[in-house]
């Protein structure tokens, strides 16, 4: 059944052609003309020829060898030819997967003007279908549309294939067809069973990876607004892998004029996007590969007895952004400090049993999440019979700050997170003292200044329970080459860690 | 005596004569330079190459390298003649001291970096005042920064960080701080007095690095803000007051993406002018000036806030944009379209009792699209220039739909509108601008999409035409129909009703429930 019914599109598609109630994107084909009559005898000299130029001689001054050209993105074709009819009458044919002719080429010239790194992007259409899409190639798929479109298995094992080589994605409905965004959403559940579409927030490293974006004009069925930009993003680790942009942005990139009945982000603000989403997964392409390694995993416990054992906090949310990190803290651990380690990876939820099992946990995420009744309490429990939580944002991101100070606030109501000052024991005393520590690019891009540890504690009778930092600690540690994170470089990181588990262990 | 001994006295004389005078200079004026070892607090002696303290007749220059803390409290008495900060310098005021006030007579230039930190205690106040002379600059160029942080919790908007310019004569001349590109600007909280802004060519995308351009919840007095070439500045919940003479409070001249936030701008020319593309001047509140907002370029979209006592609320020259979910009061002319093409929409327009020449709209050359709001079609002036007859209307309104459908409502009912006796039939696939948004899905609750949705339903009102008359305001049928399965076949009607908009339409609060229409199935 389910057979038939993967079947019945492919062969509807070859047979029943479309026929759609809204216009392509490219406009009616003008009416064919009579080529104008030849004037020109048969034989008749021309002198048209070819100017080749002044030929250079071998020691003539040579100009700068011209950018390095580089293919970057695939305007990826799917779908099938539709029809349409227009108005008064004509029919219109046209292929699906185009929407607008000049939109990629739009795209990378912009970014060629405002990157301007010496490299010559430049994009090339694929068949969705075909194989062998290599992100170390070409690390962008592009797909735009107005319509309806049901994936072939093919097309969908390749976008899974290449997006977890750590390839990027990016499906923007041409016009903001509702129903365009439909098909992407019900289709990348075919691809990710598991994930979802998320909206990004304000400050994801695509609004800021080359133009800061705060918000953009809007053209929504005539009517103008200005809002926040909207890119949906199904992440692996906190790399945003498949992106969607519901509202249009290819009428802004070709210049043509906007369909009253879409929903389009209009002009610079749609330029500066699309620059934007270009420069992110460039400069996102080492950690998609990072990510897309296979790492170590221990069965069991790998060290028996009395060693160091902690667990990573499992919740309903992005909890396991870091593959191996447990390996890396442990690691580090053992390395530095001589304390027996285990280093099978445990993960534990707030409302197991067996979380007591654990003196210190680990927790981490990037988006907003919500613990259950049942998990608030089993976190006020930990805590209150002396358990440790160490937690920081993934990258640095602002909805996780959010709904950690939100969350343990519910189950602390009486007790704040106050600052740690950095002459504070936990950084300054023992045999590792962290006077000052270097964070990553982006984090100095905002506040240049920043040179201590941020952190934050919640004390619990005088113990300092619950240690927390705004910042990224986890993809430093785990030296995940993320260039977007907003944290502790990966020295730094696995000092202030050491620093905070041997305070923890002794205190 | 020979003419040989004659002139060796005078060339001892003469030597004198130089010695007098760099012994002069040292007294009355010259160069000091920080020590270029890591600079200390400006009363000390060893923080000083000269092992002394600069005077009111010396021109300080700070080491590249060095910080200098300003640590006293200069009110009475000059700082220095001139202060320059070579790059990689520092320049910071003393914290939780108290009042710390550095007065310079002349130029104050900077390649380095110039710091105010109020934040620690409220009862520090720091201050640059740019005294005397005709002139009184503040320059920053290419590598410095400027970060000012006043306490943010100060009573009657107290500002104890300040840039201020005082005279010692009689007439206080307006004094400037200008910063070239390459600059970073980080002001919070802090007072300019006298002291003009103008910002030259600064990128705030984040794209050149250390460069940086935000002005927040800062008072302006006597003073203009300017922003030139500069590029996503930010500029939010700032105070301006000026006097008549003042042409602007915040002017933008090609400065695109600028973003320009709950900013109270009163006393001016003009509140803000903006000569520049993709610029959203939002929530500001616009008092007591000639003309509130003039704007000039592509894409300006003038959001909430609310501009009062002013001849020419708005006026939008030349350029597309949108004016919405604000107010205009008491101004002679709220909205004034030139050669423009605008879209005004959910703007509440209060006009000055007892006005009869006042205008809510006057439109020249340009077309205007109302949608919800208040505009009276006889407080509308259109001028015909080069318009022909078949040039659109200059002014079209349109009105939210929000339809209650009550009853028992089938499942996957729509709320279906068309035009009513439409002047030609609709073809097959054209859309009917008459109408947006229609099918529209019945909401639990039983309403159709609410404004804040985006996806309400339009329909179009009134329209005027070039002579002034008013094109008929069309009627609407409104249908509850049940799409075919498949879109293929005829929909399966319910019930309809046949409606005319009028002002009571007019929604002023966009989440209101309330329904403009009820059909009863």
């Amino acid at each position: 059944m389910i057979l038939l019914a993967a079947l019945s599109l492919p062969l509807a598609r070859g047979f029943a052609q479309r026929t759609v109630d809204f216009p392509p994107a490219i406009g009616k084909p003008p009416p064919a003309h009579k080529a104008p009559p030849r004037t020109q005898t048969g034989g008749e000299e021309t002198s048209i020829g070819i100017d080749e130029g002044v030929a250079m001689r071998k020691t003539q001054q040579r100009e700068p060898p011209p950018p390095t050209n580089l293919t970057i993105i695939y305007k990826v074709q799917y779908g099938e030819d539709l029809k349409y009819v227009h108005p008064d009458g004509t029919v219109q044919v046209f292929p699906q997967w185009e929407s607008f002719k000049n939109d990629a080429s739009s795209l990378v010239q912009s970014t060629n003007t405002r990157l301007a790194d010496g490299n010559n992007y430049q994009y090339a259409t694929a068949p969705l279908s075909s194989q062998g899409f290599d992100p170390l190639d070409i690390p962008i798929l592009y797909m735009t549309g107005d319509y309806d479109f049901v994936l072939r298995d093919s097309e969908v094992k390749n976008i899974r294939e290449f997006v977890l080589k750590g390839g990027t994605f990016i499906f923007n409905a041409a016009r903001g067809r509702e129903e365009f965004v439909r098909a992407v959403i019900r289709e990348m559940r075919k691809v990710f069973p598991d994930r979802g579409f998320v909206k990004l927030p304000a400050d994801h490293p695509a609004f800021n990876s080359h133009a800061r974006i705060s918000e953009v004009n809007t053209l929504i069925n005539g009517v103008q607004s200005v809002q926040s930009p909207p890119v949906y993003s199904i992440d692996i680790g906190t790399r945003a892998a498949i992106m969607l942009v519901p509202y249009g942005l290819g009428t802004a990139w070709s210049g043509q004029e906007y369909n009253p009945s879409g929903r389009h982000i209009v002009g610079e603000g749609a330029v500066r996007l699309g620059v934007n989403l270009v420069a992110y997964v460039l400069g996102s392409t080492e950690y998609g590969r990072f990510l897309a390694q296979e790492f170590p995993e221990y069965e069991g416990e790998s060290n028996k007895g009395d060693v160091f054992r902690f667990a990573q906090v499992r919740y309903k949310g992005s909890w396991s952004l870091n593959p191996g990190l447990q390996n890396s803290i442990a690691t580090g651990l053992r390395d530095n400090t001589g304390i027996g380690v285990d280093y099978s990876p445990h993960t534990v939820a707030l409302n197991d049993a067996e979380l007591k099992d654990y003196p210190l946990v680990f927790m981490t995420g990037h988006y907003d999440f919500e613990l259950s009744p049942e998990e608030q309490k089993g976190l006020a429990e930990y805590i209150n019979r002396g358990g440790t939580i160490i937690a920081s944002a993934a990258a640095g991101l602002k909805p996780f700050d959010i709904a950690f100070r939100r969350e343990l606030k519910r189950a602390f109501p009486n007790h704040e997170l106050v600052p740690i000052p950095p002459s504070h024991a936990l950084f300054m005393a023992g045999w590792n003292p962290v006077q000052e520590v270097e964070y990553t690019s982006p984090v100095l891009r905002d506040e240049p200044d920043l040179k201590t540890p941020q952190f934050f504690g919640l004390f619990i009778n005088q113990r300092l329970a619950v240690l927390y930092t705004p910042y990224d600690l986890m993809s430093g540690l785990n030296r995940e080459s993320n260039a977007y994170a907003k944290g502790l470089e990966s020295r730094d990181a696995l000092r202030v860690t050491l620093n905070l588990i041997t305070y923890c262990l002794s205190h | 005596m020979n003419s040989l001994s004659m002139s060796g006295i005078r060339g001892k004389a003469t030597l004198l004569f130089v010695s007098f005078l760099a012994f002069s200079a040292a007294l009355d004026g010259a160069e000091v330079r920080s020590n270029s070892s890591g600079g200390g607090k400006w009363s000390q002696t060893a923080t000083w190459e000269e092992n002394r303290v600069p005077g009111p007749e010396d021109t300080v220059v700070i080491a590249g390298g060095d910080k200098v803390l300003f640590d006293r409290d200069d009110s009475a008495v000059i700082s220095c003649a001139a202060l320059q900060l070579d790059p990689e310098s520092r320049f910071e005021f003393e914290e939780g001291a108290g009042k710390r006030v550095f007065r310079v007579a002349g130029l104050l230039e900077s390649y380095g970096a110039v710091r105010m930190d109020g934040t620690l205690s409220p009862e520090d106040h720091l201050e640059i005042q740019l005294v005397g002379g005709e002139e009184g600059k503040f320059a920053l160029h290419r590598g410095g920064s400027l970060v000012i942080s006043g306490h943010p919790a100060l009573p009657e908007g107290r500002k104890n960080a300040a840039i201020r310019r005082t005279s010692a004569g009689e007439k206080t001349t307006a004094g400037s701080f200008a910063a070239d590109s390459g600059c970073g600007i980080d002001i919070k909280h802090a007072l300019f007095e006298n002291v003009s802004a103008h910002f030259n060519s600064i990128n705030n995308t984040g794209i050149r690095p250390n460069e940086r351009l935000n002005v927040l919840d800062s008072r302006f007095e006597n003073a203009a803000v300017t922003f030139t070439d500069c590029d996503t500045p930010h500029f939010a919940r700032n105070q301006l007051t000026g006097e008549a003479g003042i042409e602007h409070g915040v002017l933008l001249l090609r400065t695109p993406m600028a973003v320009i936030k709950g900013n109270k701008i009163a006393d001016y020319q003009t509140g803000i002018r903006a000569n520049a593309s993709e610029v959203t001047l939002d929530e500001n509140t616009i008092e007591k000036v000639r003309t509130g907002i003039f704007a000039t370029g592509s894409n300006v979209t003038v959001r909430g806030g609310a501009i009062r006592q002013a001849q020419t609320g708005i006026l939008f020259q030349g350029i597309g944009g949108s004016i919405q979910d604000g107010s205009i009061e008491d101004s002679k002319t709220a909205i004034r379209c030139q050669s423009s093409k605008i879209q005004v929409s959910n703007m509440t327009l209060r006009l000055p009792e007892g006005g009869k020449e006042s205008l809510a709209l006057d439109v020249g050359q340009g077309s205007v699209t109302v949608l919800n709001s208040n505009i009276d079609p006889k407080a509308v002036k259109v001028t015909k220039g080069n318009a022909t007859p078949a040039t659109p209307p200059p002014v079209v309104s349109m009105q939210y739909l929000v339809a209650k459908v009550t009853g028992n409502t089938p499942p996957g009912a729509v709320v279906l509108v068309e035009t009513e006796n439409a002047a030609a039939p609709q073809a097959a696939n054209m859309a009917d601008l008459n109408i947006r948004n229609s099918p529209a899905p019945i909401l639990p609750g039983g309403l159709t999409p609410l404004p804040r949705s985006m996806s309400a339903i339009i329909v179009k009102s009134w329209a005027m035409k070039w002579d002034g008359g008013l094109e008929p305001t069309p009627e609407y049928r409104l249908t509850v129909i049940v799409p075919p399965p498949g879109g293929e076949g005829a929909p399966k009607k319910y019930k309809s009703l046949k409606a005319k908009p009028d002002d009571k339409w007019h929604r002023p609060d966009l989440d209101s429930q309330a329904a403009t229409l009820e059909i009863s199935l």
